[in-house]
């Protein structure tokens, strides 16, 4: 499947954006998509995108705005254009190197959150000092919810007890996101 | 038909039975000495001499008389008087002109062009006898007459009668469709060029016209009334019919549209989109294409579901979205087609989780036309990815 992704402008994230399959038919076949409004709504609904306050502090440029209401409208774009389109009003709103990706090159989505990109856009990696971080809290919230599910069962269990250093270390010194991935409480199911 | 003078091939004699040979037979106007032409043939084209003069045998030549009353001096060759006959008429002969002749005389009779009827005179030469149409077809209505309806005294054929229903010639489309003169009472207008009238037309008159393209009629409240004062967008194949509403035996342009069939079905007097948004008529039917701005209509919706934090197959279903963003664990974020006129808007979600991964929705982030959906598993404050993603938006658009 393909996709956008892009880098956030707010926490330098990365979002992975799918553009619905049947506005790519308004686009690229005749249009129409706002024919039963009123004469003038076109560019109404570019003041609203373009507007900061409706937008909170998140609008869209003119150019932007123009193209995907004349694309929706009129249609008549390639699909390489449509895309654009769809990167204009769709992306660049929150994010900025917008690239098209499959997205069976995207990794693991066990550390989602970590996923970074370079300064200069390119393919999606694992940030590992986010990771690190991300396998300790959801090896902490396993044992959590575990020892808390063992908590009201009286004849079931004790609660895990978790030594922490031990994990500390071997987390650290995970060498990729497949090695830290396979820390686990070897008492709990590997989720 | 000239008129054959009764001397014509027959022989004068004298009291002893003896022909008057080479007799003479003057023609004059009646009671005058004015000399009148006769003339040798029906067609009054070859005029005899005049005095007419009959052979050897007193046997007069064919002597044809052009409509009029004649004094007749017969005499012998020697120019002794015979008799004298006043007066001869010469009524036979249909005289056509515009008015009655200005000279008269008993039975005289003649062609009025002006009313195609034929009058004759009287025995008293006191008046005129009106013979009735010297035939049924110049004496009949025309279509504009017919159509004009005011005259009592012309007959009508079925032609021109069907100058009021029968299909007319084709109208151009133009500001003011202008009925041909041709009589007609079904039209097909051609064309796209928007109408705003009719043109004029007898009070009472009725047509039904059939539009061959897309063009736009304009209601006006006295010229051109329209169903529910509403402008007409027409689309090719649909039907009108129209009543002029002008004064009674008067003529003028006071259409008004009392039935219109659309050839797709359509409603006419659909709802708008303004009137969805009032949202207080009882009268006025929606049609699908405008109930989506209903204040109780979902605006924008989505139900997408999830596989590894991706649409599985984007999306699901869903109205009015443009895209959903996989923006981090349990987070999406959606993009509208069609932004809310405000950023205050109703966003409802529902997401659909198994119990591991909870099951509930939050947005931050909302804007007039994106939104961030997040979820959370129970009341663990980290965000987990869902099954499935689910939201409604309710608002103004």
């Amino acid at each position: 499947m393909k996709a956008l992704v892009y880098t956030r402008h707010a926490d330098k994230g990365v979002s992975v954006c799918y553009p619905m399959a049947d506005l790519f038919a308004y686009m690229t076949r005749g249009g129409g998509y706002w024919n039963d409004r009123p004469r003038g709504f076109l560019d109404e609904l570019v003041r609203r995108k373009t507007c900061p306050v409706l937008q909170k502090g998140n609008p869209i440029t003119q150019e932007a705005a123009v193209k995907f209401v004349h694309a929706m409208q009129f249609g008549g774009l390639t699909t390489a254009e449509a895309w654009d389109v769809f990167r204009l009003h769709d992306c660049e709103r929150y994010g900025f190197n917008v690239d098209m990706i499959d997205t069976g090159e995207l990794p693991d989505r066990w550390f989602r959150d970590a996923w970074s990109r370079s300064a200069n856009g390119g393919p999606v990696s694992v940030d590992m000092g986010k990771a690190r971080v991300i396998q300790w809290e959801r090896i902490a919230d396993a044992v959590s919810r575990e020892n808390k599910r063992r908590e009201l069962d009286l004849f079931g269990p004790a609660p895990i007890r978790l030594r922490k250093t031990t994990y500390q270390t071997a987390i650290k010194h995970a060498r990729d996101e497949e090695e830290l991935r396979r820390i686990w409480v070897p008492s709990l199911p590997q989720l | 038909m000239a008129q054959l003078f009764s001397l014509s091939g027959q022989t004068l004699v004298d009291g002893n039975g003896a022909p008057y040979a080479a007799a003479k037979a003057a023609f004059y106007l009646t009671g005058t000495t004015t000399p009148q032409n006769t003339y040798s043939d029906a067609g009054l084209s070859s005029a005899n001499t005049n005095p007419v003069v009959a052979d050897a045998n007193g046997r007069f030549p064919d002597i044809y008389l052009s409509a009029a009353r004649y004094k007749v001096v017969l005499t012998t060759s020697a120019d002794v008087a015979i008799d004298t006959l006043d007066p001869v008429d010469a009524t036979s002969q249909l005289i056509a002109q515009s008015s009655a002749p200005g000279t008269t005389y008993p039975f005289l009779r003649y062609h009025n062009t002006t009313d195609g009827n034929v009058y004759r005179r009287n025995a008293a030469n006191s008046s005129w006898i009106n013979e009735g149409p010297v035939d049924s077809l110049v004496n009949a209505a025309t279509v504009s007459e017919v159509l004009t309806g005011t005259d009592a005294t012309k007959a009508v054929t079925p032609d021109a009668l069907a100058g009021l229903w029968q299909r007319g010639t084709d109208i151009a489309s133009a500001s003011t469709l202008s009925l041909p003169a041709s009589g007609g009472g079904v039209f097909n207008v051609t064309g796209t060029t928007g109408v705003t009238g009719i043109s004029s037309a007898q009070g009472g008159r009725c047509i039904k016209v059939r539009f061959a393209g897309a063009l736009t009629i304009t209601h006006n409240g006295t010229s051109l009334i329209l169903p529910g004062a509403a402008n007409i967008t027409t689309v090719a194949g649909d039907v009108a019919e129209f009543v002029n509403e002008a004064a009674q035996d008067a003529s003028g342009s006071n259409w008004r549209c009392f039935d219109y069939q659309t050839s797709d079905n359509r409603i006419l007097l659909g709802a708008v989109k303004a009137d969805q948004e009032t949202a207080t008529s009882t009268s006025i039917p929606v049609v699908p294409g405008v109930q989506q701005y209903h204040p109780s209509a979902a605006k924008a919706w989505l139900y997408s579901a999830v596989s590894a934090g991706a649409p599985a197959t984007p999306p699901t279903a869903h109205y009015n979205i443009t895209s959903m963003a996989d923006t981090g664990t349990g987070v999406t974020t959606v993009t509208i087609a069609t932004d809310f006129s405000s950023a205050d808007w109703c966003a409802l979600g529902t997401n659909q989780s198994t119990a591991a991964t909870g099951g509930h929705a939050a947005n931050s982030g909302k804007a007039a036309g994106t939104i961030v959906l997040r979820n959370y598993a129970g009341t663990d404050p980290g965000a987990t990815d869902p099954d499935a993603y689910n939201f409604a938006g309710f608002g103004d658009q």
